[in-house]
């Protein structure tokens, strides 16, 4: 199959033809490598040495575990699960509390996460970038998770339950306790947002 | 330089790995709702022990007894089996959420599942198939901890003064007369003249019995009621 009849397949059908060819995955691998990475960085915030490190882990993983994919879910949502997984049994292992990496990424946060927060973007203002990136550092986990997936990795509140194996309704809670801590937090470090 | 596509990939070459099969997963799944099943079950039979155990409970007695209905209640709860219901419900909840789906239901709902699901089969078992006097009456004979555990529930039967003892038939019936090993091991000579004896009851040897009478001297009882020590359907002998 030609490569660019592989970038109109499904990640479905992905998965079904890589169990068949092995070659396929490249094209799994290349789909999710950048925004797999990207969301180890953002809810572990490793190096890149150790980000390359996990990723492998999770693409092997992945592979492995191709003939438990669940078709009434969402390919990404698996794949997220696994990659979330993975962070958490990293994170246990080595018993390091994942940081937050924010740098550019938190204009997309501030933009997505303003309608929840009533926070009035100053995006341009590097001190509130620098305010934002430690509250997000001082959430707990399983806030900080809930807030990357809904505000940077713009999943719906359905998918946000498939990576995490938890109800809907407690995503829903998780989110809103999760908005109510970032405000807290905030109003403790006195950062104001106009 | 390799890129991290390549290094995966080369990685699953060199060490020939292949996706596992799916047997694998569909077996796990299968071992999750056998586990599940087998956890029903054993729910169901803890609460067809607690109703039987509340059915069982003395509630004529209650009033001769000078028992107020909470502390009755109190006194004949089945704390071991209630115990053991609510592991049970805490084991379903973790296994269920194993299942490929399991975790899109919340707690309570799941709890109220295995809690109908209990209820349900529990009070058929009871019903049709006596379980929970089969369990109680096991558990009574084997488990000299649960023994203990129940013994104040039993406490009102180990009143001669009162009138009220219970224990094993140890001979045959004869000349309205019959012995009797009491919950404390103390034979007795039970006389039976112009006692009641309930339908349930079989005077023979082995046969539980609870007896509301008169004691006459340290080793005799004069009988006015002989009901069987389980009350129900079914005469129960047992080995003692």
């Amino acid at each position: 199959m030609q490569k660019n009849d592989c970038d109109k397949q499904s990640d479905e059908n992905l998965a079904n033809l890589t169990l068949k060819d092995q070659d396929y995955f490249n094209y799994i691998i290349e789909r999710y490598e950048n925004k797999l990475s990207r969301y180890i960085k953002r809810i572990a915030g490793l190096n890149q040495q150790d980000t390359e490190d996990l990723l492998q882990d999770i693409f092997i993983k992945v592979y492995q575990n191709l003939n438990a994919f669940d078709s009434s879910l969402k390919f990404s949502s698996w794949i997220y699960r696994i990659a979330h997984n993975e962070v958490i049994s990293h994170w246990r292992k080595n018993k390091t509390r994942p940081q937050f990496v924010g740098g550019k990424e938190i204009e997309g946060f501030l933009h997505n996460i303003d309608s929840g927060l009533n926070i009035h973007q100053d995006v341009e203002n590097k001190n509130l970038r620098d305010d934002i990136e430690k509250i997000l550092a001082e959430l707990d986990l399983k806030y900080r998770e809930v807030l990357i997936l809904k505000f940077l990795e713009e999943k719906s509140y359905e998918e946000i339950s498939d990576i995490l194996r938890k109800p809907a309704g407690t995503v829903a809670t998780l989110i809103n306790r999760a908005k109510k801590q970032f405000k807290r937090k905030a109003g403790k470090m006195a950062v104001k947002f106009n | 330089m390799e890129s991290t596509k390549e290094k995966i990939i080369n990685k699953i070459k060199e060490t020939e790995l292949k996706p596992r099969e799916r047997w694998q997963f569909q077996l796990r799944e299968f071992l999750v709702w056998f586990g599940l099943s087998v956890i029903v079950v054993l729910s169901a039979l803890a609460f067809a022990t607690v109703i039987f155990n509340f059915a069982n409970a003395d509630w004529m007695m209650r009033r001769q007894l000078g028992l107020g209905m909470g502390r009755f209640i109190f006194m004949n709860m089945p704390y071991v089996w209630l115990l053991i219901l609510v592991g049970l419900i805490g084991v379903f909840y973790y296994a269920f959420r194993q299942t490929k789906n399991g975790y899109q239901y919340a707690l309570p709902l799941i709890a109220v599942i295995i809690i109908l699901l209990s209820i349900i089969f529990g009070w058929m078992s009871h019903r049709y198939l006596m379980s929970g006097r089969w369990i109680e009456s096991g558990a009574q004979k084997h488990m000299p901890m649960y023994q203990m555990m129940t013994r104040p529930r039993q406490a009102i039967w180990m009143n001669p003064e009162k009138g009220l003892i219970a224990g094993w038939i140890i001979s045959e019936y004869k000349d309205n007369e019959f012995k009797l090993s009491d919950i404390n091991k103390k034979s007795w000579n039970i006389r039976c003249d112009k006692c009641l004896i309930r339908p349930e009851v079989e005077i023979s040897k082995k046969t539980r019995v609870k007896i509301i009478g008169q004691k006459i001297d340290e080793y005799t009882f004069e009988a006015q009621e002989i009901r069987p020590f389980f009350s129900g359907k079914g005469v129960m002998k047992e080995k003692f």
